[in-house]
């Protein structure tokens, strides 16, 4: 059965954990003593803050460490209703298996409103003696003080590239994928620090079967951005409105992506656009203006047609 | 109290059905099919536009061949273990028919399935659904009726649907059709309708026959005659002609006093306006400066009735408008002409189409992201392209897919672009549960056959069962947790994480 290596490969003990010394070794000495306070990780997406907190659950736990730890992701559950429902239900109920405490993994924590972070106070202290947090998000300022002030913090850096590389390396050894050297310094390169996006990015190049070469990295990475926005793009820089139009709506019901979701690849896509870098600014300008335009607005479709008119104009500029 | 006129006159007889005597035909002949054995299409497919009788011509059917009828539409929960419900109590139980004689399933009286509005599946409320649907479709001994308005909102899920069912297109009466009607029950109410006030009424509707019959009766309320000035006060109905004034009074006469005037008489509400415009504007705004312009008022215009709808102020409206008809105007800086009909928006049915898609997606994302310890939206942009394509060229990650993070054939046909009953969509559910057989070989094989079979119907289970599964390789265990679980509300489905 072939897996899907972000998971196959996640790994499972502090001491397996790659970079980030300084945070693991700290996190090591918590699990060593068999307690910790409550903690906040911050640092970029895919540098190791989930890893690390279902590696002290394991350390802390041992194999029943799943009936005293649970996951919320912030992002999907960010109301001051799961705060004062779910959380408060888990914290105050005693921990199993003999354990001390409980801990609460809060992903993505800077995606909980102001009103839900408030809540929070009382229940963590209320319940300290039998619950701890892990806090974890990519910006600690989007946390309220009062909570911040309540947690031991921990920042994780950029993945070094030569970090990255070497777990790439244990990868295709493992996996007997044949890759050329410039192309894994590609990956490196693409990922930007960020480990799933270096372990997906090989899977998918890996997965043709054949020797993995740059172009191939560059192909893969390339469709990562679905191919129908960057259709839409072009359609409407060769002048056809109604045409890239008709991609949006296809995009909007085949993907079933919303306005901000197109936005984002939009976006994403701007930087391999063949147009100068002047262009690229302006554009960009008005990329940001038309998202805010989305929020404020009551119809995403006609946001993004005004971008498509603009669209246009740039290529008509060219023309 | 009595019912309502579109009740009281509702045919009771196939004969009885206006418009589409072609359609009744059809029906009647695959009914008296079934008196010699089950036909090779089980079951009808009724297509039409809201309002011309789909429901009545499948329930006047049930009423000419003497059958049952067993009924279900968007007001019952539809999942799966409700469908099988319905479809088990049609072919078992006996019932009364409608005229009182006692029918006995087993002795061979029928019952008619029908499956109202069909197209209208609840995303995570009836999930499990579809797949039941297909199943009846292929399996049922009792006839089955599907009624749709939107016909793709079925087939882009099933093949089954597409190639399982004899369809049939019902079409919108004329005019003409709709006054005979409203005639006739105007002579049976007693009440004098001038015949140019049936024509309008009539009109008005655009072939919607039932709601002809509505607006014949809510004029007629408390008097004996209607006259051709009261029909004119029926204005729900006709923002249509509205519209197209506005789209007349914008881009051909350049008059925004004119066009000003009609959205402010109009019982259209701004955001119908908006989307007239936007439907158009393209069209009629041919220059590249008039379209860039163009689309900056509409922007700028809907982002008034944003606000409008965010803050409950009405107030703003007033800016909304005049940005759409001034604003539009004034965007018109070259002298391009256009000639072009003016369209009707497709954006609404549009989205409907893509709302069903947004929430299978949300629910695909939810499982990736519970099982890959993420968040939905980093599923979204950055895990699901990649998983798209690994999905794709290897049939062993789909495998995966189902055996770790619990995905339904609905969720894996959505993420691999092919339909939920589709070859490789089948042959990876074959294989996922060999393989589980396989990994189990003891004890009691047969139960477990029976787990991971249902385990895609039943998402309640499934779905509960998610976060206790997730680091577990080997497929057994989250089986059997399945097992003892008792299935949690079907609603909350996707928020069990705290089901510890």
């Amino acid at each position: 059965m072939n897996e899907i290596w972000t998971e196959k490969y996640r790994p499972k003990t502090l001491d397996e954990v790659v970079g980030q010394k300084h945070v693991t070794e700290r996190l090591k000495a918590y699990v060593a003593a068999r307690n910790m306070s409550h903690l906040m990780f911050t640092g970029p997406a895919g540098t190791g803050k989930t890893t690390c907190a279902l590696a002290v659950a394991r350390g802390m736990f041992g194999d029943n460490w799943r009936g005293n730890f649970i996951e919320l992701n912030a992002s999907d559950e960010r109301g001051i209703d799961v705060v004062r429902g779910k959380i408060k239900e888990f914290a105050r109920t005693a921990p199993l298996e003999g354990a001390e405490f409980k801990i609460i993994f809060m992903d993505e924590a800077d995606a909980l409103t102001n009103d839900a972070q408030a809540a929070l106070r009382r229940t963590m202290e209320k319940y300290s003696r039998i619950c701890r947090f892990i806090f974890s998000c990519n910006y600690a300022s989007k946390i309220i003080d009062p909570i911040q002030s309540r947690c031991a913090v921990f920042r994780f850096q950029p993945l070094s590239k030569e970090d990255v590389t070497a777990f790439l390396q244990k990868i295709v050894a493992a996996e007997h994928v044949k890759i050329e050297d410039d192309a894994l310094e590609g990956l490196v390169h693409v990922a930007r620090g960020d480990m799933r996006r270096a372990v997906n990015g090989l899977q998918v190049a890996a997965s043709t079967g054949e020797t993995v070469t740059l172009d191939t990295v560059y192909q893969t990475t390339g469709m990562a951005n679905p191919e129908a926005v960057r259709a839409m793009l072009e359609t409407a820089l060769g002048g056809d409105f109604v045409g890239a139009r008709n991609k949006l709506d296809e995009i909007m019901i085949t993907f079933g992506l919303s306005g901000q979701d197109i936005i984002r690849q939009v976006h994403s896509a701007y930087y391999s656009l063949s147009i100068t870098d002047s262009e690229k600014v302006r554009l960009m300008d008005k990329t940001g203006e038309i998202e805010f335009r989305i929020v404020e607005g009551s119809n995403e479709r006609i946001q993004l047609e005004a971008l498509l008119a603009y669209l246009v104009m740039v290529g008509g500029n060219k023309r | 109290m009595t019912d309502d006129w579109t009740e009281k006159y509702r045919p009771r007889s196939l004969n009885g059905i206006v418009g589409n005597p072609g359609a009744a035909a059809t029906m009647k002949a695959w009914a008296e099919s079934w008196n010699s054995g089950t036909p090779d299409k089980r079951a009808l497919l009724l297509v039409g536009s809201p309002g011309i009788g789909k429901t009545t011509s499948a329930e006047a059917l049930a009423r000419d061949m003497g059958w049952g009828i067993v009924e279900m539409n968007a007001s019952d929960q539809r999942t799966g273990n409700a469908i099988h419900a319905v479809a088990g109590r049609a072919s078992l139980a006996n019932t009364f028919g409608d005229d009182g004689q006692y029918l006995q399933a087993s002795a061979g009286g029928r019952k008619l399935i029908v499956l109202d509005e069909a197209d209208n599946l609840f995303g995570n409320a009836d999930r499990g659904a579809m797949p039941a649907i297909n199943e009846l479709i292929r399996t049922t001994k009792q006839p089955l009726v599907l009624i749709v308005n939107d016909e793709y909102a079925l087939t882009r899920k099933s093949a089954a649907v597409k190639g399982g069912t004899l369809r049939i297109a019902f079409r919108r009466p004329t005019s003409a059709t709709v006054a005979g009607v409203l005639k006739k029950i105007a002579a049976a109410e007693h009440v004098t309708v001038s015949p140019e006030a049936l024509i309008k009424i009539a009109a008005n509707a655009g072939g919607d026959l039932r709601a002809a019959v509505h607006d014949l009766e809510s004029l007629a309320l408390g008097k004996t005659d209607v006259t051709v000035n009261a029909a004119d006060q029926l204005s729900a109905r006709v923002e249509r002609n509205d519209m197209y004034d506005l789209m007349g009074a914008v881009f051909r006469h350049s008059d925004p006093a004119a066009a000003r005037r009609i959205l402010q008489n109009s019982d259209t509400d701004p955001g119908t306006a908006e989307l007239w415009l936007d439907e158009n504007f393209p069209y009629e705004l041919r220059n590249t400066g008039d379209l860039v312009r163009g689309a900056e008022r509409l922007s700028r215009a809907d982002i008034y009735l944003g606000r409008v709808s965010r803050r409950q102020y009405f107030g703003f409206w007033g800016y909304a408008n005049d940005l759409m008809t001034y604003g539009m105007i004034d965007a018109r800086h070259s002298d391009s002409k256009s000639f072009e009909r003016f369209r009707f928006p497709m954006y609404m049915s549009k989205m409907a189409r893509s709302r069903a898609v947004r929430g299978l997606r949300g629910a695909l994302c939810l499982k990736l992201a519970v099982w890959m310890h993420t968040s939905t939206k980093r599923v979204q942009n950055d895990v699901l392209p990649y998983l798209r394509l690994l999905a794709v060229r290897d049939p062993e990650i789909q495998i995966t897919l189902i055996r770790e993070a619990r995905l339904e054939p609905e969720e894996l046909g959505f993420l691999i672009d092919q339909k939920m009953d589709s070859r490789t969509v089948k042959n990876a559910y074959k294989t996922a549960e060999a393989e589980t057989e396989a990994a189990v070989r003891q004890p009691a094989p047969k139960k477990k056959r029976r787990i991971a079979k249902t385990a895609p119907l039943e998402s309640d289970t499934v779905a509960a069962v998610m976060p206790a599964a997730l680091p577990v390789p080997s497929a057994p265990e989250p089986l059997q947790a399945a097992e003892k679980k008792p299935s949690a509300p079907a609603k909350k489905v996707q928020k069990n994480l705290f089901d510890y």
